[in-house]
């Protein structure tokens, strides 16, 4: 009971160019194209295991700093009539936690096997700021909206000091 | 206090420490909790009663204790309520008992029992209204509650744990554990949380058998075993409240509060194996220190090796009594009489009853059959007790002896169920072991093997629960129900209920006399089972007293509903990490940084964090902000407009969705234009306002308030997925995806298009009053919008916020400077805009003046309730603007408006003012009855702050009303 909290990395990610897709119906968008997230909370990475297109709520897909196939893909979803694509950049900020402790980190807040029970990826509230998180090879991926991210890092950071102090070791 | 000899018990360890109770230092063994420590100190008075200030001294031995609550630790910081049963003493603690003035044995407060039939039940009601409640008010405050509040609420924090699971057991005794083992191998995901820091419950002091082996054999492999699959066991972890599915548990291992954990568990199913409550028995001065459960005697020998007192008398109804005795006899204490309610030949048709009570006889116990305590004798300690026979009317007989150990069978655990409302819908957790009334050792294994299958099988795990262990242990105690002993009426004044908060037999018998019938009437009459006891030691002693004295069957009479937290723990533990700064999430701007460094005072404006004034323009935010409002009529200044929300509404169907929420058609807007629109509630009353923008045939950009991003967002999609899957439109909430800086004030122009550089000087010239232009600026999007909110030339740059800072700065740099919310309320009221506390859900747009935007008959959200004919009264109120009389006066938002025909009848409010550097002198918009005409002298009546000022009502456009200004 008393060995300390495995540890965990908080990493505040450079901001990049972001896109959004709102589709207008849900859930057959994307069945004929095969690079597309069609079940919700489905993540497609690409070969460095860097999310690409992630259906974070029904029918709402975000493409972290798209590559031009991202790009086209999306624009000819738009433009089949499928939805709308919204260029995002600045709206969302990008964190990564990882080491054994991510995910009691985040059990400060959520239950994240519950949260991302058969998905990869959900848009959910953590420390009370609206965020999508997404389950990588290392950890967890997590674009907090970028008003609340001040707020969310800080309260993050004060729960990993926490778990760290050998009397908080459960 | 001198050194005493070492005690051996199952919780203490030979290392000795010292901890303080009162400002006196005593010794202490490493494990011992305050109570044992001070037990075995000799201490027996720990605490004072809230109303009568009576002596009293431990009941119980855990979770039950309602006695002796301690302050721990000094103020400012000290922790109020904490139970001593619970607490394990660290070396140099601080302890103080509460609820005495000036000393634990000296109190002052005491002497209110002189007068104790003005408190009886009901007092706050009857006793205290002449003159009047207030005349005594202060000093029953200053004499009531427990503990003190700490001066300082700085607790460390709370590490919090959000937990899934399919099973949650609660409890790890032997049905506890049989019931996690059972859904474990089941293939259920287990969580087990057990209160005390061992697990085993009764196991601890038990020498029964399972599966053929020690009791402590099996503990031994049976939590090995929930180890090897996977289940998790979180020991000193007490499940304090059914939060509708979801059970809070809290962890303080040693009770010490502070460093401690707060579990949000979400299972599927839950066992609840919490055990079972002893009872008391109630007699005359049961309340004397010294009087206490049997079964907390033995665990304080077990566990601590402490004697509760030398010479005992035993008070029970039940068939386990006797076996107790040996135990505590073995132990060293002297059993001077052993008192069974039940008749001899009741207690003799158990053979092994029967036996040991010869043999207890024999050695010299004086065992006595249908007898009972009547009285204790003693003030800050028992000195005797007092037995009767129950027929017969022969006289008492005193029996010497320092502790009176009662037993009155037991209670389960079940309070956490009650806060789910099991005790309303009958559902909730499944109950195993003594819970449910399993006492017996092989009943409580088979119990909880039951109830953790089948919850396993109702959280969907399929695999088999494996067979049951087979126990043996004591027999279960045959029990003759008996809560209370006969007294005269006289006496049961002196019979305490509940100990906590001094109810008496006599107060639950003035309630019922008094009509109060239900369980749960009496309980707020009286404060039975109120604070922080919750029943655990008075609630199913009252339903019994309360059912004898209406005369029915204790099954009729139900124990009153306990409220969560099981447990006392502080509020730190309940708030969690929302504390301090925490209290609420903030968003921030990516121009706030900026604001902060550079003498920005920042306020919450809803979640948004937004500068109201700053330092450099004034000492203070009257003078800064005149001077910035004063900056920006003359020169320019700029503003962080990035908290207004905005949503980017796409799609072919687009317009027409925004035809359907916008009280004025967007349809009708061209690209490139922007139209001030407001939307409508349900019921007609404004909503919000803000911009619509045009950016292509499909896509437009709906600016909302600051605070109201979400919720509009909210009210759009609604609407869109109401309109059927269909229609083709996107709503996306992108407030944070543009930051936006408002350029105001006659220099605006040339001093932005100096800023924005030579690309954009012909567009800023071009750009009609609420025209935008998009663009690029530093190689990202860029928008420039020309709409005012200030009355003046105003532009509104939309930009990443990537680039928000280097902008801001360059146009500080040309010259304009920053203005906060203050200012930017001058500016607004001054040209009659709306300010934001016009908006409040209570006004139309015939209200606000915008009849214009009505004519325009587009069908909307609550257009049609627009026709109402309550809506076009003369008693609706309508904007107006007003002035002091004299010119020179302040009135202030919120100020009541009377006419001099009507003093005491107000015809509205002033919805906000301000002080008018342009016109030197106060300006107001106010809400006013439409019969009053402009013109009309009205009084703001202001009495909380400032008074009474005459005003005038004008038109709300104070300022140049033709808007030359912004025409630029």
């Amino acid at each position: 009971m008393k060995t300390p909290s495995p540890g965990c990395l908080i990493e505040h990610r450079p901001q990049r160019r972001v896109l959004e897709f709102a589709a207008f119906s849900w859930p057959r968008v994307g069945e004929e194209w095969p690079d597309w997230p069609t079940a919700a909370g489905a993540v497609i990475r690409d070969g460095e295991d860097s999310a690409c297109l992630l259906q974070f709520a029904p029918g709402r897909v975000l493409a972290p700093n798209p590559s031009a196939a991202t790009e086209t893909l999306l624009d000819a979803a738009a433009s089949q009539g499928a939805g709308t694509r919204i260029d995002a950049t600045g709206k969302w900020e990008h964190f990564f936690m990882g080491g054994p402790g991510a995910g009691r980190l985040l059990a400060c807040s959520v239950e994240v096997n519950a949260v991302l029970y058969k998905r990869d990826c959900a848009a959910t509230t953590l420390f009370d700021c609206p965020a999508i998180v997404a389950r990588c090879r290392d950890g967890f991926e997590l674009w907090v909206q970028s008003s609340y991210a001040r707020d969310f890092l800080t309260t993050a950071e004060n729960f990993r000091a926490l778990l760290q102090r050998p009397d908080y070791c459960r | 206090m001198s050194a005493r000899a070492l005690r051996q018990g199952t919780r203490v360890e030979p290392e000795r420490l010292s901890f303080y109770f009162d400002g006196l230092r005593y010794d202490a063994q490493v494990g011992d909790t305050a109570a044992a420590a001070l037990l075995a100190n000799g201490v027996r008075l720990m605490g004072r009663s809230v109303k009568y200030r009576r002596a009293r001294g431990l009941l119980g031995a855990g979770a039950e204790e309602p006695n002796a609550l301690f302050n721990v630790g000094e103020q400012p910081r000290l922790i109020p309520n904490v139970q001593a049963t619970q607490l394990v003493l660290r070396d140099g603690m601080r302890l103080a008992s509460q609820n005495r003035w000036p000393s634990l044995r000296w109190d002052v407060a005491s002497l209110l029992r002189a007068g104790g039939g003005l408190f009886s039940a009901g007092f706050y009601y009857k006793t205290f209204i002449w003159p009047s409640w207030r005349s005594y008010e202060s000093i029953i405050r200053r004499l009531a509650g427990l503990g003190a509040a700490p001066q300082d609420c700085a607790l460390p924090p709370v590490a919090l744990e959000y937990v899934g699971c399919d099973v949650l057991v609660a409890g790890a005794g032997p049905a506890g554990l049989a019931a996690a083992c059972a859904a474990a191998r089941a293939g259920a995901r287990v969580v087990v949380c057990e209160s005390e820091p061992l697990c085993g419950g009764e196991l601890e002091f038990e020498c029964g058998r399972i599966d053929g082996a020690p009791a402590a054999t099996w503990l031994a492999t049976t939590l090995a075993e929930l180890r090897a699959l996977g289940a998790r066991i979180l020991t000193s972890t007490t499940v304090i409240t059914d939060n509708g599915g979801e059970y809070i548990a809290h962890a303080e291992p040693g009770g010490v509060p502070g460093h401690n954990t707060v579990y949000r568990i979400r299972p599927r199913t839950m066992v609840l194996a919490a055990g079972a409550l002893e009872q008391p028995i109630v007699f005359c001065n049961n309340d004397r220190p010294g009087v206490m459960l049997l079964g907390a005697a033995e665990r304080y020998f077990a566990r601590y090796g402490t004697q509760v007192g030398r010479e005992l008398v035993l008070f029970a109804n039940h068939d386990r009594v006797y076996a107790s005795a040996q135990r505590l006899a073995a132990g060293g204490m002297s059993v001077c009489a052993i008192i069974d309610t039940r008749e001899a030949a009741e207690i003799a048709v158990d053979g092994t009853v029967r036996a040991l009570r010869e043999s207890l006889i024999a050695s010299g116990v004086q065992c006595l059959a249908e007898h009972a305590v009547i009285d204790a004798d003693g003030g800050h300690a028992v000195r005797a007790a007092h037995i009767a026979p129950l027929r017969g009317g022969a006289t008492s007989r005193r029996i010497r002896c320092d502790a009176i150990l009662t037993s009155g069978g037991w209670s389960g655990a079940l309070q956490t169920g009650f806060h789910g409302g099991a005790a309303v819908r009958g559902a909730g957790a499944l109950r195993a072991g003594s819970a449910s009334g399993s006492l017996e050792l092989g009943a409580a294994l088979a119990d909880g093997h039951a109830a953790g299958a089948r919850a396993a099988r109702d959280a969907g795990a399929s695999g088999t629960a494996g067979v049951p262990p087979q126990g043996v242990g004591d027999t279960a105690p045959r029990v003759r129900a008996f809560a209370r002993s006969p007294a005269p009426r006289s006496g049961e004044k002196r019979q305490f209920i509940d100990l906590q908060n001094d109810v008496t037999a006599a107060d639950l018998r003035i309630a019922l006399e008094e009509g109060f019938i239900d369980i749960e009437h009496v309980k707020r009459y009286t404060t039975l089972g109120i604070g922080t006891e919750q029943g655990r030691s008075s609630a199913a002693v009252g339903a019994a007293v309360l059912a004898e004295f209406k005369g029915e069957v204790r099954s009729n009479v139900n124990a009153s509903r306990s409220r969560p937290p099981y447990q006392p723990v502080t509020l730190r533990s309940i708030a969690g990490f929302h504390v301090g700064e925490a209290v609420m999430v903030s968003r921030r701007t990516a121009l706030h940084d900026w604001h902060a460094s550079h003498g920005g005072v920042l306020e919450p404006m809803g979640l948004w964090m937004r500068p109201r004034y700053y330092r450099a323009n004034g000492a203070n935010p009257f003078d800064a902000s005149i001077a910035e409002a004063r900056q920006v009529r003359s020169i320019g200044g700029i503003a962080d407009g990035s908290t207004l929300g905005k949503l980017e509404i796409a799609g072919p169907d687009a317009a027409a969705l925004l035809d359907s929420l916008y009280l004025s058609k967007a349809s009708v807007i061209r690209v490139g234009r922007s139209k001030y629109m407001i939307n409508l509630r349900e019921d007609g009353m404004v909503l919000d306002d803000g911009l619509v923008l045009r950016l292509a045939d499909d896509r437009f950009l709906a600016t909302t308030g600051s605070g109201h991003g979400t919720h509009m967002l909210s009210h759009f999609e609604h609407y869109r997925a109401l309109s059927g899957r269909g229609r083709r439109v996107t709503v996306t909430d992108m407030t944070e995806a543009w930051s936006v800086i408002v350029v105001a004030g006659p220099q605006s122009r040339p001093r932005l298009a100096r800023v924005l550089g030579t690309s954009w000087q012909a567009a800023l010239g071009k750009l009609a009053h609420m025209d935008f232009a998009d663009g690029t600026y530093a190689d990202q999007p860029f928008r420039v919008l020309r709409a005012s909110f200030s009355g003046e030339l105003a532009f509104e740059l939309h930009c990443r916020p990537s680039i928000a800072v280097p902008l801001w700065e360059a146009l500080v740099a040309a010259g304009l400077a920053p203005y906060g919310l203050e200012a930017i309320d001058i500016l607004r009221v001054e040209k009659g805009y709306l300010v934001g506390s016009e908006l409040n859900g209570q006004t139309t747009p015939f209200d606000l003046g915008m009849s214009a935007l009505v004519k325009q008959n587009n069908t909307c959200v609550g257009s049609a309730l627009l026709d109402r004919p309550a809506f076009h009264e003369a008693t609706r109120p309508r904007l107006v603007g007003l002035r002091a009389c004299d010119g020179r006066s302040q009135f202030l938002g919120g100020a009541q408006l009377t006419g001099a025909d009507a003093p005491n009848y107000p015809c509205g409010y002033v919805t906000s003012s301000v002080f008018s550097p342009t016109l030197g002198q106060w300006l107001g918009l106010a809400l006013l009855a439409r019969n009053q005409p402009e013109g009309a002298e009205l009084t703001a009546r202001d009495p909380l702050r400032g008074g009474n000022t005459p005003v005038r009502v004008v038109s709300p456009v104070h300022f140049d009303p033709c808007s030359e200004r912004m025409k630029g």
